[in-house]
């Protein structure tokens, strides 16, 4: 083996590679993957049902865990084939244990723990947003100290982490995540399911804006509250309609895209300035969003902020980012035991690594 | 993982997480060496793994010697299903051993018959409540006297159905049957209090005395999914690992609106 290509431990001690098979079910994706190293994807499949809950006009839960029992171990299995390893190689297994839906979850946490004991390898319950925040490291080495500013269908959080492993939430949104309230726009302007990309992409084409209000919160707050700007929408497409005006959906999507991203943007600003961190990290499934990117690209080269954005395949849910996340635990011996379960409510904070003593 | 199969033990894993008990058992053919049934209710998920280890240990069976498992598919929880069947499709898969597909109903049957012990042949009939009046249910003709032989004659596959009009199904078979032929006892096991009144009320209308009717509340016991497993793979009825799926008998309600929607 060439030993260059080894990875080192705190003491410098050189270790084996470690192959991470990794489980994600929380919610309607089911994705195994295979990482080496926390870094380099060997494999990552996604069965998507987007399809199927399309029609439903979202997420069903019952809908989604009946469609992860059915091709979890198919996923695993072509998962180990396709990344050419003997299921002896395999370092750990690691598996979303929350946040998510608890049946969904339920699935992955099953199967991941029956694949640990079949194989007597060590398994590692893994947080879903850290997962997401480790997406970036599928992609450049993070350097620390580090904000992340996690956006998704379930989540608005900036996260200040200190060092590798360790994680504190500075700010979180008070009611609706972003993702929610693109989903509850996008139908109040007659967007099917999933919304968020229709009102990205109305958002982009219109000439004309509808100013919509700025929320700040609090002098110095790294909170979020989205629910006042979703009802200024929904109240003026309502009075639109009792007017008999035609709705300006693109002026609209604009204006409320414009005012989403404008204190996204300026909050995570805010907080690498304040914290001293070196870089920015936008991760979770909104991460998509073109105007967002585009913005929060412009601001941090305008303000010499390095800033990394994984691929779509990896912003979107995903198990290479589970493998990913499990690896900071993995290194440090930091495993779980059998009982585990789905945790709907688990803490990121909580997940942290335990905290090193000073050398 | 297609390593060619080992020599077994000949030893059967059993499991069931569809009602509020968790089964755990090792059979080598009927010879029950360990088994556990222990309520659980919510959490399931959090003891199958441990108590599953628990069982080889205790039995000193090499999981990578297993000769099959049998599992309960349900019907039952949705949530409670989902964990015993994804345990074991992903054991039998990764530990490349056959697995049966066991209807938690017939287990739970056999358990309330060799509980009740009855004499002679009779109608045993599964519950597990199902809300708003339905249960999940089947029909079996069964000889208790049999022991871990019995091999119960199925009369009716596993269904939803509602309490009263299935048993006035029940009574009306019965009494389509010359007096001869009828059972000589109709049991009726699982959750039966949240239905006596219907059930008791079987007698008269099937024109059976009412000691013949008999209720026995319990839960589907590991030592009959093992058995009932072990009599599947036996007769060379083994489930495909990937392709095992819980019995829901009825598909989410979601569906259900979306299918009323369109027709
Ligand atoms: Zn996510």
């Amino acid at each position: 083996m060439n030993k260059a290509m080894q990875s080192k431990n705190e003491a410098g001690a050189e270790l084996a590679p470690a192959y991470i098979l990794a489980v994600e079910t929380s919610c309607d994706e089911t994705s195994v993957a295979i990482v080496k190293d926390g870094q380099e994807v060997l494999v990552n499949l996604v069965a998507s049902q987007i399809e199927t809950h399309k029609a439903f006009g979202g997420v069903v839960p019952e809908v989604a865990s009946r469609q992860h029992v059915e091709c979890i171990t198919l996923l695993m299995q072509q998962a180990i084939e396709e990344s050419g390893l003997a299921p002896d190689r395999l370092s750990a297994i690691a598996v979303t244990e929350g946040p998510g839906l608890v049946g969904a979850l339920l699935v992955g946490i099953m199967a991941a723990k029956a694949l640990a004991f079949a194989l007597d390898k060590p398994l590692i319950g893994t947080h879903h947003i850290a997962g997401h925040i480790y997406a970036n490291r599928l992609i450049a080495e993070i350097e620390y100290p580090a904000i992340a500013l996690v956006v998704s269908g379930g989540h608005t959080e900036i996260v200040r982490m200190e060092s590798e492993g360790r994680f504190e939430v500075v700010g979180r949104t008070r009611d609706d995540a972003v993702g929610e309230a693109y989903d509850k726009v996008a139908r109040a302007l007659g967007f099917p399911y999933p919304g968020g990309p229709h009102v990205d992409r109305a958002a982009q084409a219109s000439e004309t804006v509808v100013p919509l209000p700025r929320v700040w919160l609090e002098e110095g707050s790294y909170d979020f509250s989205l629910s006042g700007l979703k009802s200024a929408v929904l109240n003026l497409v309502n009075q639109s309609r009792m007017k008999g005006e035609e709705v300006d959906t693109g002026g609209i999507a604009r204006g409320f895209q414009e005012s989403v991203v404008e204190v996204l943007v300026g909050k995570a600003v805010r907080a690498m300035r304040q914290y001293g961190a070196k870089q920015l990290l936008l991760c979770g499934g909104v991460a998509a969003n073109g105007g967002l990117r585009a913005e929060l690209t412009a601001r941090c080269e305008a303000e010499d902020i390095e800033l990394l954005i994984p691929p779509m395949k990896y912003c979107t849910d995903n198990a290479a980012m589970i493998g990913a996340a499990a690896y900071v635990k993995w290194k440090r011996g930091e495993l779980s035991d059998l009982s585990i379960k789905g945790e709907p409510g688990l803490s990121l904070e909580g997940w942290s690594v335990r905290e090193q003593a000073p050398l | 993982m297609n390593k060619p199969q080992q020599e077994t033990s000949g030893r059967l894993l059993a499991l069931d997480t569809s009602s509020a008990a968790q089964a755990v058992a090792v059979l080598e053919q009927n010879r029950v060496l360990y088994e556990s049934n222990n309520p659980a209710e919510r959490n399931h998920s959090v003891n199958l793994l441990p108590e599953i280890r628990r069982a080889l240990e205790e039995s000193g069976t090499d999981r990578r010697k297993l000769a099959g498992i049998a599992v309960g598919i349900g019907p039952g929880s949705y949530t409670g299903v989902r964990i015993a069947v994804t345990t074991a499709k992903t054991l039998a898969w990764s530990l490349n051993v056959p697995v049966a597909a066991v209807s938690s109903l017939e287990a739970q049957a056999l358990t309330g018959l060799e509980a009740e012990a009855p004499a002679g042949r009779g109608w045993v009939v599964p519950l597990v409540d199902a809300r708003r009046g339905q249960a999940y249910t089947a029909l079996f003709a069964a000889d208790a006297s049999a022991g871990g032989d019995a091999a119960p004659e199925r009369l009716a596959e596993d269904a939803i159905l509602l309490v009263d009009q299935w048993t006035a199904r029940i009574a009306e078979r019965i009494r389509e049957l010359p007096p001869a032929d009828r059972p000589a006892f109709v049991l009726f096991t699982g959750e039966t209090a949240k239905h006596e009144e219907a059930l008791r009320g079987l007698a008269e209308a099937a024109g059976l005395p009412p000691e013949r009717v008999l209720l026995r509340d319990c839960e589907a016991e590991g030592r009959w999914i093992g058995r009932l497993g072990g009599r599947l793979l036996a007769e060379g009825k083994a489930a495909d690992a990937h392709g095992l799926l819980p019995n829901y008998t009825q598909v989410t309600e979601a569906e259900a609106n979306l299918l009323r929607g369109r027709s």
